[in-house]
């Protein structure tokens, strides 16, 4: 069956088949197998696979999903990487303005016929452990449109670039000799909405895996917690579970450090639980500065007392809230001294190593930065975890920037702004809200969900503020396009979040306006030689209690290894290099480090300004 | 000190150290020591910075683009020397007059003084009065720089003085502040004793200006078993040692696009503008941190 085209430009249509999204603990079949790090749940499917390029959709294979499909057209690429920098098609770097831009007059949604399809092929046997269990197939990012086959057969279809999609083929798969098959489009009604300021890539960009579940299985958790004004915490845990056998019987338990401990008896019709609220007298508070963390464990057994899965997680207590317009965190006024964070690679684009994270990591503690925001996407999933156990406070982003829909070169114009009012963009909004709150909702280190970034206001975003007031009451909702419709203020945001706005702007708001902690969450922009007059707004700090600081902009520069042909030298190449037009050529370039992650010389002022302010 | 007239030029042999003071070039051409050459050209007013992307998106360079110029070109107005408390001006300095000097007791001054009056390429022009100064009991030789403000020009990137070293050094090291700093990125600066390896290659993605350290007490520059030393007169000064010119740097589209390495340019700045960092499309530094052109600004220091 070719893949039904219509999918991309059919707002209604933003996945198909896909599951559920859930919380993004790794299961283990025990606590051995967890303490030395390796699921044999998984399977990675990472490495080289057998590709067919196309720079329009009609110039693709449309059988290639067949078994017996052979074509001389087959090259190799590798899983995970863009397409644009293997060698196919073109790289482009491009700020607010849509990339077709000068080529195709499009409105939402259409869809540019400009259109580069990555057909992707690979083969598998299933382990020997997962013979007979349910098989899931997860990718963790393929940017932007996917459609999925197995064995020949349709799978499913999935957009919405930076998250994870997920779809259950134990109906199709075979233990041996299984052909999978990804046909990947750059472009779909999503483009409107990934507008983000970053170099335009396509492609399996992320981790590709299977993994198995077992008769029994927890699919989803939410470990509640709360820090209480007296050095007390609270507890509460929420489940939802599904079964491969009717007939199973055993018991859950669950432990958090030595707090909890507590034991549900299993059937499979216990597919879901919510505990009561337990109350602890004392806890370990999660701080930047202490970043306490709690080991907490599921364990699911059998009616014979074995395991049949193990689940670890960390969890830490902490309180976030608005109280007298000013952000309070643990019950003491938040200071945010924060950096905006791309994922960036010189090599790889975006398809970043969890090395290259870690250095990150190290780079933006070293710094004495003590939050990220993940601008303007989820970043890869492991790098939640990293934050909670560097203690870097998260802005967890949306991925959503319809940019070049409203503001053109510094003008605002809103006539087709995207999402806007329009409902038909509804549904898959709120999809890409859910799906990031449901995989992130344990990680202590998110404190604000973003709505996402620069797309103006209407009652869709209105809606996906709704949605993360309505599931979580322990974090807040940041966004600042709400900015530019101040008769929308009252409903979205608790923050009221500007960027760039000069330190006299800043001083303006706190001393006429006042009615929300304010926050920059974007301000410095380090372009180049920059950075100065950084401290003036560390000085807000001790003139106003309603500023709560701010995100540099931004972490790293996005630029891309390129081969001088004159001197044949490896050179940090920027937008225009790669002879793509329209271009915003070094605009990408905003880092307190470069593109190899060199400090750059701003940087000891960074770490002084903040240093001096929280540490 | 040993005083040559020249025709065009006044040499001086101070213990180890020559210089040559170039009449028609406007300042110091030449100073060496036991055959090594410290200068590749003479010395000339800096005035442009090569544009930062903040320079760029605020509209600065458009607006004081006439300076660029003006640190290429510059006028020799007047020159002047003080020899032992005797004033000797340009005719005096040149034939035929100078044909008196051969028995001059000033052969044998203690203490000399070079002064030039420079004019920039400008409309207005603005005046700029260089003066270098040796005595026999004070080491090096004292460079004073005085910009002579001006009304009716644009906003100045930089205000001082640039020279151009014949070599690639080896390293250099500073006493003052640390880091790359400007007036309005200092918070974060230590003082002390830096010591940088090898000459900062640009750390942008586009070349631009970069590398300048206020608050300098001394500079020392090595090469080759040599050193050239900077130091502090009344005030710290500010410096920054680069590989590439201002124009050089301007022009570039990448670090990787500049000429190779063959020269230190060394400018030592009276005055600096900050770097901005609001944003990189608009926003003016702040107000500290301008160079008013209508204003003298003046820097002594002392080349050892």
């Amino acid at each position: 069956m070719p893949s039904d085209l219509s999918f991309l430009s059919d707002l209604s249509c933003y996945q198909v088949n896909r599951r559920k999204a859930h919380s993004d603990h790794i299961h283990y079949r025990s606590r051995q197998e967890a303490e030395a790090g390796s699921s044999s749940f998984f399977l990675s499917l990472d490495g080289q696979w057998d590709f067919i390029y196309s720079a329009r959709p009609e110039d693709r294979e449309t059988d290639f999903e067949r078994e017996d499909f052979h074509s001389d057209r087959i090259v190799e690429i590798t899983v995970p990487g863009h397409i644009q920098t293997q060698g196919f098609d073109r790289i482009q770097y491009i700020n607010t303005m849509y990339p077709w831009e000068g080529r195709e007059m499009l409105r939402p949604p259409m869809v540019p016929a400009d259109n580069p399809v990555g057909q992707y092929i690979t083969t598998f046997d299933l382990p020997d452990e997962m013979d007979g269990e349910r098989i899931i197939i997860r990718f963790d990012g393929v940017e932007k449109a996917f459609y999925l086959y197995l064995n020949g057969s349709f799978v499913g279809y999935s957009e919405d670039s930076f998250t994870p999609s997920e779809f259950e083929i134990t109906d199709l798969v075979r233990k041996n000799g299984n052909r999978l098959c990804v046909e990947v489009y750059k472009h779909s009604k999503a483009s409107w909405v990934e507008d983000q300021d970053f170099f335009r890539f396509s492609g399996i960009f992320r981790p590709v895996c299977i993994y198995s579940l077992p008769r029994a299985h927890v699919d989803d958790f939410w470990a509640r917690t709360d820090l209480l004004r007296d050095e007390g915490g609270t507890f509460s845990l929420s489940l939802e579970l599904s079964y491969s056998d009717p007939d199973f019987k055993g018991v859950l338990e669950y432990s958090l450090g030595k707090l909890v401990k507590g034991e549900i008896p299993l059937d499979s019709s216990v597919t879901s639980h919510h505990s009561e609220t337990v109350t602890i007298p004392y806890v370990k508070q999660y701080h930047f500065k202490a970043p306490n963390l709690y080991d907490f464990s599921i364990t699911v057994r059998d009616s014979r007392k074995r395991v049949v899965e193990y689940i670890p997680y960390r969890i830490g207590f902490r309180h976030i809230e608005v109280e007298n317009e000013m952000v309070m965190y643990n019950y003491h006024r938040l200071m945010i001294c924060g950096v905006n964070r791309h994922e960036w690679s010189p090599e790889r684009g975006r398809a970043i190593t969890l090395d290259e994270m870690r250095r990150d990591i190290a780079i933006i503690k070293g710094a004495k930065i003590n939050s990220v925001r993940t601008c303007h996407y989820p970043d890869r999933v492991e790098w939640y975890s990293m934050c909670d156990e560097a203690g870097l406070y998260v802005m967890a982003e949306t991925n959503m920037e319809s940019h070049g829909s409203w503001q053109k070169d510094g003008r605002i114009e809103p006539s087709w702004n995207v999402p806007g009012d329009d409902e038909a963009w509804l549904g898959m909004m709120l999809d890409r809200c859910r799906s990031n709150f449901e995989l992130l909702k344990n990680h202590t280190s998110i404190i604000f969900w973003s709505l996402g970034n620069e797309s103006y206001c209407g009652s869709v975003i209105r809606a996906m503020n709704e949605y993360y007031k309505s599931v979580d009451g322990t974090r807040l909702v940041h966004y600042e396009g709400v900015f530019h419709r101040p008769d929308m203020k009252d409903s979205v945001s608790d923050v009221e979040s500007r960027m760039y706005a000069s330190p006299q702007a800043v001083r303006d708001y706190l001393e006429k306006e006042w009615k929300k902690p304010f926050l920059l969450c974007e301000y410095m922009h380090c372009m180049g030689n920059s950075l100065g007059g950084f401290k003036e707004y560390d000085d807000l700090f001790d003139s106003y209690l309603g500023y709560v600081g701010g995100y540099i902009w931004d972490y790293i520069d996005q630029a891309l290894y390129r081969t001088d042909p004159a001197t044949g030298e490896r050179y940090l190449a920027y937008g225009g290099d790669f002879g793509e037009k329209r271009s915003d050529y070094e605009f990408s370039c905003n880092g307190i480090v470069d593109a190899e992650r060199r400090e750059k010389p701003a940087m000891q002022e960074v770490r002084a300004v903040y240093g001096n302010r929280l540490w | 000190m040993e005083i040559v007239f020249g025709d065009l030029s006044l040499g001086v042999l101070k213990g180890d150290t020559r210089y040559i003071f170039a009449y028609n070039l406007g300042g110091v051409e030449s100073i060496s020591r036991n055959g090594f050459e410290f200068l590749y050209r003479c010395p000339s007013p800096a005035f442009w910075r090569a544009t930062t992307d903040n320079d760029r998106g605020n509209g600065f360079s458009k607006r004081s683009c006439l300076w660029m110029g003006a640190d290429l070109f510059y006028n020799v107005e007047n020159f002047s020397v003080t020899a032992d408390g005797t004033l000797l001006r340009w005719d005096d300095l040149i034939a035929p007059m100078n044909n008196s000097l051969i028995d001059s007791p000033l052969r044998r001054a203690s203490k000399v003084s070079v002064r030039f009056l420079l004019s920039t390429c400008t409309q207005p022009q603005a005046e700029i009065t260089v003066t270098y100064t040796l005595e026999e009991d004070r080491e090096g030789l004292l460079v004073d720089y005085l910009y002579s403000g001006t009304e009716g020009l644009p906003e100045l990137p930089v205000c001082g003085m640039k020279f151009i070293l014949p070599f690639r050094l080896d390293s250099f090291e500073w006493d003052g502040l640390s880091g790359e700093t400007y007036p309005d990125r200092l918070y974060g600066a230590q003082e002390g004793h830096w010591v940088q390896e090898s000459v900062p290659v640009c750390p942008y993605a586009v070349a631009q200006d970069y590398g300048m350290h206020m608050g300098t007490h001394r500079l020392e520059i090595k090469v080759s078993g040599q050193s050239l030393v900077l130091c502090q007169e009344d005030e710290p000064f500010s410096f920054s040692l680069l590989p590439n010119s201002a124009q050089e740097l301007e022009m570039a589209w990448h670090p990787a696009d500049l000429p190779l390495y063959r020269r230190t340019y060394l400018t030592v700045a009276a005055a600096l503008r900050g770097v901005g960092g609001i944003d990189s499309w608009g926003s003016d530094v702040s107000d500290c941190c301008h160079i008013d052109p209508a204003q003298d600004h003046h820097m002594s220091f002392r080349i050892i």
